[in-house]
């Protein structure tokens, strides 16, 4: 969409332009008093670390840094902070989901027809076959910071890690303003207010009826990320979802969507992803175990939440 | 309640991204590490990325959005360690601003793709003009489905929409970029 400003009789104009990035539409709006230029320049540079983000870790890209530590399996690699961080974050939860959730996947995604560069069009062959025989305790991830070894051959996939974390880093990017958005597709971080002035309310789509949301929440200075199976479809085989049980290969049943609220979007992102992995028993329990606010919706269209969560919605 | 490996995964969290911040986006090849220790990893953004040439393997071809320093690319350097497998060829792109259209049944859009140093830089939505569906794009239409209440929603959360919609806009700016 254009960028457009906008102002309300509060006399808080907004500024919002959107961009193609990691495979979905990024949105950023910013509200303030005055001064376009700045936000403008705010935008450019939180745009900026999010490409970032998604030049090191992309599975999708042949230069990216993780595409390049792929390729040295068996061997201690000095590799970016963002790959190093990423990695440590998606160890921890594969271990706390006994790996249910798991980096180390990327390859069943491959197979799976999930592997064309959403830019270019490009398909992407890492050569790197998958046999189900890795998993996350095959990537050592050493304590200084910026030392990670891949025990054996494998293709990582870091997406939900990645998103939440360019999220995050957007957010630092922008300051000094009364309020902002960032929508990553799912991945939402709202701080102060919105261009009415208001908390900002954070409409959470029906993954059945997309046109219609079943519910919103207002939040301040948090993220709101939701994990589900309706949008994404293999092109091989439109009954397979993007999230997969690395155990079985197989689309993972119950729950059509995980939306979970928390102080970043990276720690909300993973946590809806894990959930909702897990499946409809154990999702809403393991939310709460995070210290954290969710919902959950189910096959049958069901939605459940937190008691948590009750503070958030009206 | 919070557990204890909540707490943890909230701690991770947090210190992935103020490390991250604070390093700056300066991009580095991930390097084998030889004898010699590795410097560089914490760069910050003001660094000129010369210090990666210390690195055992550097691949010149890898200059992304924020570092300029290596833009001619082709010499894959002949680093003990990384010449086993060599790199996918990937399309190098001319520098500049590109623009590009796309319909779809629900109406046209287009984009402007950025090219800096051989490689998408960003692609930003320049127009998009659909009549439906469109409620992740106009917040008002999101005020029509919720004409019952009366609170603003300028921003939903659901799954991740695939950018589908723009593949065609996208195709035709990156085809003016091709070098």
């Amino acid at each position: 969409m254009p960028s457009n400003t906008g102002s309300t009789r509060h006399e808080l104009i907004s500024l919002s332009d959107s961009f193609l990035l990691m495979g979905t539409v990024v949105t950023i709006r910013i509200v303030g008093h005055s001064g376009v230029h700045e936000m403008r320049e705010s935008i450019d540079r939180a745009i900026a670390a999010m490409r970032a983000v998604e030049a090191t870790c992309s599975r999708f890209d042949d230069e990216s840094a993780l595409r390049e530590l792929c390729r040295h399996p068996g061997e201690h690699m000095t590799v970016p902070p963002i790959l190093y961080h990423a990695l440590r974050i998606a160890r921890e939860v594969a271990e706390m989901t006994d790996g249910v959730f798991d980096p180390s996947i990327g390859g069943l995604l491959e197979q799976q027809g999930f592997n064309r560069n959403y830019l270019t069009g490009e398909e992407v062959a890492s050569d790197i076959p998958w046999d189900g025989s890795v998993s996350f305790r095959d990537i050592t991830i050493l304590d200084d910071g910026e030392t990670v070894r891949l025990e054996k051959p494998m293709l990582l996939d870091l997406g939900a890690v990645a998103k939440g974390l360019a999220v995050d880093l957007a957010a630092k990017e922008i300051f000094g303003y009364e309020g902002f958005a960032i929508d990553a597709g799912g991945d939402v971080y709202v701080s102060g207010v919105d261009p009415s002035g208001d908390v900002w309310r954070v409409g959470i789509e029906d993954p059945v009826h997309l046109d219609r949301l079943l519910g919103s929440v207002q939040v301040q200075d948090l993220a709101v990320c939701t994990s589900g199976s309706y949008k994404r479809r293999s092109p091989k085989a439109p009954e397979v979802h993007h999230l997969l049980n690395p155990e079985t290969g197989e689309p993972v049943e119950g729950l059509l969507s995980c939306t979970v609220v928390g102080p970043q979007a990276v720690l909300a992102d993973v946590a809806a992803t894990a959930a909702f992995l897990l499946g409809p028993e154990k999702a809403l329990p393991f939310i709460e175990s995070m210290g954290l606010a969710g919902l959950c919706v189910t096959t049958d269209r069901q939605v459940r939440q937190t008691p948590s969560m009750g503070a958030y919605r009206q | 309640m919070a557990s204890l490996s909540g707490a943890k995964l909230l701690g991770l969290c947090t210190i992935a991204v103020g490390a991250i911040y604070a390093a700056g986006y300066v991009y580095t090849e991930p390097s084998a590490q030889a004898a010699a220790a590795v410097a560089g990893a914490g760069q910050h953004q003001t660094a000129t990325p010369t210090g990666k040439g210390t690195s055992p393997s550097v691949s010149p071809s890898s200059a992304a959005t924020s570092s300029s320093a290596t833009s001619s690319s082709t010499a894959s350097s002949s680093a003990a360690s990384a010449s086993a497998s060599p790199k996918a060829k990937t399309v190098k792109y001319k520098d500049g601003q590109y623009t590009g259209s796309g319909s779809n049944p629900y109406g046209t859009l287009s984009v402007s793709v950025t090219i800096a140093n051989g490689k998408i830089s960003a692609v930003k939505i320049t127009s998009y003009n659909m009549h439906y569906p469109q409620q992740f794009i106009d917040p008002q239409m999101i005020n029509e489905v919720l004409s019952m209440q009366t609170w603003r929603v300028y921003v939903v959360t659901g799954a991740t929409a695939s950018s589908y919609n723009f593949a065609e806009a996208v195709y035709y700016a990156l085809q003016k970029a091709r070098a």
